[in-house]
């Protein structure tokens, strides 16, 4: 589809029909059926954006910044379901069109989200982890096999501890979430990024629990990061579309 | 940056999150609407590889602690491992073949 007229909508969440939005926000609610699209119109030229500059005052910034706060004010006043970063629909019949497509998913979705917010929790390591594999002895096949088998050793162990923190969190945190989707991808040195989601009635419980279980990981060596709440971004996955849940 | 200081930090999370939490958290997340439906005019897959790539290789990474992306295995094949990588001689080389 080419985009030739100079506006489209930015589509920013989808919600039940009887949401209300805050006057604020510059946005607005499209309703159609049981469902309503949180858009605002904009020139399209505004999308434009140098991925180059990732600095606050940027286009990128800019553009995030509004997405994520649109959202988020949405989500004070109701479950959404936040669209994928860049979403634009050329007018409204076709955010007619979208909401239609997703009846009957997004309001099983928003009925399972209900007042819950997004919290993450990512797990660092902050010792220095495995010890890098030594110089391989080459001068003997046995000092070498001994060597090799150590680092397979260590690379097992990192494994099984990331694996152990990640089952210790989960376990703490269980009664307090609905929902639990682990992120792809890590940095160096990150051994779990979890989004979970949780009641809002649970909310100081499970922040509390993290607080204990950090100060109990801080003494083997593990930093624990919460950042939140957050609009649901990592629960907005409808069935029938790839999403990164984990087994 | 000490322990204290992350862990403070994120316990109490303030407000505004920094950049590189707001693009963790969006970037790649969200209902996906179909293309028959959308106006591409930001194409976000190739906008959100371009960041990445640009993130992994520019070393902005670290200075914007957006290092998350550099060992992503959809992204990576392999681990980013600063000094490793081989040297390459060839330009040296030929500037040194005698006449």
């Amino acid at each position: 589809m080419t985009a030739i007229g100079l506006t489209g909508l930015y589509a920013y969440a989808i919600a039940r029909a009887d949401l209300e939005l805050p006057g604020d926000t510059g946005a607005r609610v499209l309703r159609h059926g049981a469902l309503a699209l949180v858009v605002k119109e904009v020139p399209l030229a505004d999308l434009q954006v140098d991925e180059r500059d990732l600095s606050e005052d940027g286009a990128l910034a800019r553009l995030v910044r509004e997405h994520d706060a649109v959202a988020r004010a949405a989500a004070e006043r109701g479950p959404v379901l936040p669209l994928r970063f860049g979403t634009v629909v050329p007018d409204e019949a076709a955010a007619q069109r979208l909401l239609d497509s997703r009846q009957v998913d997004a309001a099983r979705r928003l009925d399972a989200i209900g007042s819950a917010r997004e919290w993450g929790v990512k797990v660092l390591r902050t010792d220095d982890g495995p010890p890098a594999a030594a110089e391989a002895d080459r001068s003997s096949g046995v000092a070498y096999l001994a060597q090799r088998r150590a680092a397979l050793q260590a690379a097992e162990d990192a494994s099984r501890r990331a694996q152990h923190v990640a089952e210790t969190v989960d376990a703490a945190v269980e009664r307090w979430v609905s929902d639990a989707v682990r992120r792809r991808g890590g940095g160096q040195g990150l051994l779990l990024d979890v989004a979970y989601l949780v009641p809002r009635d649970d909310e100081t419980s499970f922040v509390a629990e993290i607080d204990r279980l950090a100060a109990d990981l801080a003494e083997a060596g593990v930093r624990l990061e919460i950042s939140g709440p957050w609009p649901p971004y990592s629960f907005a996955a409808l069935e029938g579309e790839p999403d990164e849940r984990g087994p | 940056m000490t322990v204290q200081t992350n862990q403070a930090r994120g316990l109490r999370p303030q407000q505004p999150d920094s950049l590189a939490d707001v693009l963790e958290r969006v970037l790649d997340k969200g209902i996906v609407i179909a293309g028959d439906i959308v106006v591409n005019v930001l194409d976000i897959e190739l906008l959100t590889l371009k960041i990445r790539l640009f993130v992994a290789s520019a070393q902005t990474a670290q200075e914007m602690g957006m290092d998350w992306w550099t060992r992503d295995p959809f992204f990576t094949s392999r681990p980013v491992e600063d000094g490793a990588r081989p040297e390459l001689g060839s330009q040296d080389g030929k500037r040194e073949v005698p006449r």
